[in-house]
Parts: structure tokens; C-alpha cells; sequence
């Protein structure tokens, strides 16, 4: 293996991670459009992304909506649009009613903790739970008496990036390819 | 009652009460009709109902996103791969206590950035190699940008690979897009900034010439020796 990479550290690898919990990684990236279209056309034929309507459960949109919600596989992806190699994220994309929102990582957290006790830990450490729909069209109360593969919060940080968090509903197997961890 | 449901189209498994069964297979959509159901035994792995998924169809049409297979990816290139995301912060300690403490990232400054009191940082969110990149599919390392690093104003937030950047510009524009920053190099790597058809601003980074296609990182299937490291 080549030993050099994008950004090389040589003092040390990263950290082991090494819980059964999949909090605070980057599964992929959010994305709005306008025209979907015109988005197709320039991804489609510059990258080559592969893209699906998201299901209701995942966006909240109803199937045949004329802006649907879209998952995008931006490299080799499993029959579910995960990706099936190491080192790319692929996409979550939906429709900006208003201007184009700032792209932002969609990241799990903690699926064994309530939802408002891993809201309240970021709110304390300068975190902004966001509500104002104008400024995400994915922005939302709190809600976890249902399971949902939906955005469960929005999150501004401290420097002002949107974070795009969602909770993991119990019917994961643990067999999944992304949920492997590092094991001492 | 709990039941497991495993959709017919697309091979997907879950498991809820009855009273909560969605219309809709939750990862493709297909309609409640296409459920095969089992009796809840305690645990999603110990299901009778396995359904192998669909076959890729090459000549699938590209703009249709009704549920299909993904597409195969060529070989040896690594071309359109969302390879990193990009976020900007004004307080370094703040920002980076805030991921550390709270999403337990592991955060380092770039190799060039050693010294310096506002220096681009490097991401670990979950497993990696000892060379920094992700060692399981399907998320992703990152960067923490200060603010004023940006010269193009438009705070790109995410990093596409690209084959090569000379032959990939003309395109952008032919395609609705915007060339923000011409190809340009930074620490022998090339790089350029763009904007696509709906205004979200980007960087595009040209695969080294050291990639040997060996990487883990640059394959096409799934390889990952999935035993315990």
C-alpha cells in the first residue's frame, strides 16, 4: 500500500475507535438544489453520481414528489446506497425552497441515548439546536417517540456549520458493513 | 404484534409493531404489497427471510431515480468521489473541543500546519488507517478550515477527486457550473475551486500520481478483510 495520502500525518494514526457505536461519524453529505434537472445534468455527466429518490421514511417527502428528496452515490455503493469501499461519502440531497443552504455533514448520533440528552451535551459545548425553517428546510423539534430515518435535528456549532443529525433506529444488525469499529 | 418485514424489490430488513408498518419500504419506497413478513424471534440477524438484491442494469437511464441498483464504478480511478468534507471555524480551541468533547472526534493539524496558531485541521470521525483515511466504507475524515483561508469567498464545504483537473474545467462550465479558482497546487497536490449549476461551492482535488490503485480507499468492490484487526 502506498504509504502516502491526501493529508499525511507522520506522528501518529489515528485514535482506535473502538465502541459498538457509530456517534459523531460523518455518513455522508447534505445538499440542496434548486432545479433538480439542471442538478442531474451537471453531477450526472461531470462525476458520474448515481441517484435515487430517497424513500418517505428517509426524507419525509412523499414518493413522486416533483422535489423529491435524493440519495446519491458518489462512488461504489451496496444495493441501500451505502458505500461499499472505505474513504468516500456519498450524498443526501433535497430540495431549497429558498436559497441553496450551505452543504453540511449528515452525522449519526448516540442510538442508545435520548435524543434530547445528546441535543442538551452539544447546546452546552456552544452548539445552537436550529428550528427556523428558513434557514434549513430540514429543521425541526425535537421528536423521539418515533423511530425514523429521517434528520432528527439540526445543529449550528460554534464556528456556524450545520450539522445534519440523525439517531439510528433499533432495527440495525450490527452485520452492516459501515458499522464495523476498531477492536483492540 | 412486532413483525419482521423484508422487502421483496429491494432485500431490505426491519422490524416493527404491526400498528407502525410503514405504507413504504423505507429504503426503496416499494409499496406495503411487496413485504414478506416473519414473526419478531427476538433478533433482526436470527430472520428466516433473506432476499438477495437487484442486479445493476447498465443501461439504466441515468436521470431516472425511481430505486434501482447503484452503478458499477470503473477500476482504477477514483473520479467523482466525494473524498472529504470542508467546514470553516473562527475559534480553533472552541470548534475543536466542541467535536472532540462531544462527537469524540480525533483532531490533528495538517503535517504543513504544524506550528501555526490557525492551522487547517484534520478530522478522524470513526476507524482509520495509519495513514488517515477511513478504514470502513461509508463515512468520512474531514476538515476544519479557518475562516480567512478561503480566498474565494464562496467557503467550499466538500472535496470531489477528480482524474484530472486541465481536462475536467471546460466541462464545468458547458455543464451550468463555475470555475471559482483555476487549477492550482498546494503542497505538490493540484486542486481547484468550483461552483455547480445550483451555486453550492466546492474543491476538486486531481488523484497524485503516487496513487498505485492498490489503496483501500480506491477500489471498486467490496475487498475489506472484515476479520477483527
Amino acid at each position: 500500500m502506498a504509504e502516502k495520502t491526501t493529508y499525511p500525518h507522520t506522528n501518529r494514526p489515528p485514535k482506535k475507535f473502538t465502541q459498538k457505536s457509530l456517534h459523531g461519524r460523518t455518513r455522508c453529505g447534505v445538499l440542496t438544489y434548486k432545479e433538480l434537472r439542471r442538478f442531474q445534468n451537471f453531477y450526472i455527466n461531470v462525476f458520474g453520481w448515481d441517484m435515487i429518490e430517497a424513500p418517505e421514511a428517509a426524507s419525509g417527502i412523499p414518493a413522486g414528489d416533483p422535489h423529491p428528496g435524493l440519495i446519491m452515490a458518489t462512488g461504489p455503493a451496496q444495493y441501500d446506497y451505502e458505500g461499499v469501499t472505505p474513504g468516500h461519502m456519498n450524498m443526501f440531497v433535497h430540495w431549497a425552497p429558498g436559497e441553496i443552504e450551505p452543504m453540511g455533514p449528515f452525522m449519526e448520533i448516540d442510538m442508545e441515548a435520548p435524543l434530547e440528552e445528546t441535543i442538551q451535551k452539544m447546546i452546552d459545548h456552544g452548539g445552537k439546536l436550529i428550528l427556523d425553517k428558513s434557514k434549513s428546510a430540514l429543521a425541526k423539534p425535537l421528536d423521539d417517540s418515533k423511530q425514523s430515518w429521517e434528520v432528527h435535528a439540526v445543529i449550528e456549532d460554534p464556528a456556524g456549520n450545520y450539522l445534519y443529525l440523525w439517531k439510528c433506529p433499533s432495527s440495525r444488525t450490527w452485520d452492516e458493513l459501515e458499522t464495523e469499529y476498531d477492536v483492540e | 404484534m412486532k413483525y419482521i418485514y423484508t422487502c421483496f424489490k429491494c432485500g431490505f430488513p426491519f422490524a416493527v409493531d404491526e400498528s407502525e408498518c410503514p405504507e413504504r419500504c423505507p429504503s426503496c419506497s416499494a409499496p406495503k404489497s411487496q413485504y414478506l413478513v416473519e414473526p419478531w424471534n427476538g433478533s433482526i440477524e436470527k430472520r428466516r427471510i433473506h432476499v438477495d438484491p437487484p442486479e445493476p442494469d447498465p443501461n439504466w437511464d441515468k436521470y431516472d431515480v425511481s430505486y434501482h441498483h447503484p452503478k458499477h464504478f470503473p477500476a482504477k480511478t477514483r473520479h467523482g468521489r466525494v473524498r472529504r468534507f470542508v467546514m470553516e471555524y473562527s475559534d480553533p480551541q472552541k470548534t475543536k473541543d466542541f467535536y472532540t468533547e462531544v462527537f469524540d472526534w480525533d483532531i490533528v493539524p495538517v503535517e504543513c500546519d504544524q506550528d501555526k496558531d490557525r492551522p487547517e485541521m484534520f478530522c478522524a470521525t470513526g476507524p482509520g488507517f495509519a495513514n488517515w483515511e477511513p478504514k470502513f466504507p461509508s463515512f468520512g475524515y474531514g476538515l476544519l478550515k479557518p475562516q480567512e483561508s478561503d480566498d474565494t469567498g464562496a467557503y467550499p464545504r466538500f472535496v470531489v477527486e477528480v482524474d484530472n483537473i486541465d481536462e475536467l474545467l471546460p466541462k464545468i462550465e458547458a455543464y451550468g457550473g463555475k470555475v471559482l479558482k483555476g487549477k492550482y497546487e498546494f503542497d505538490g497536490k493540484y486542486y481547484a475551486v468550483l461552483e455547480d449549476s445550483e451555486g453550492n461551492p466546492f474543491y476538486v482535488w486531481q488523484t497524485p500520481e503516487d496513487v498505485t490503485f492498490d489503496e483501500p480507499e480506491s477500489q471498486n468492490y467490496y475487498h475489506w478483510d472484515r476479520k477483527p484487526q
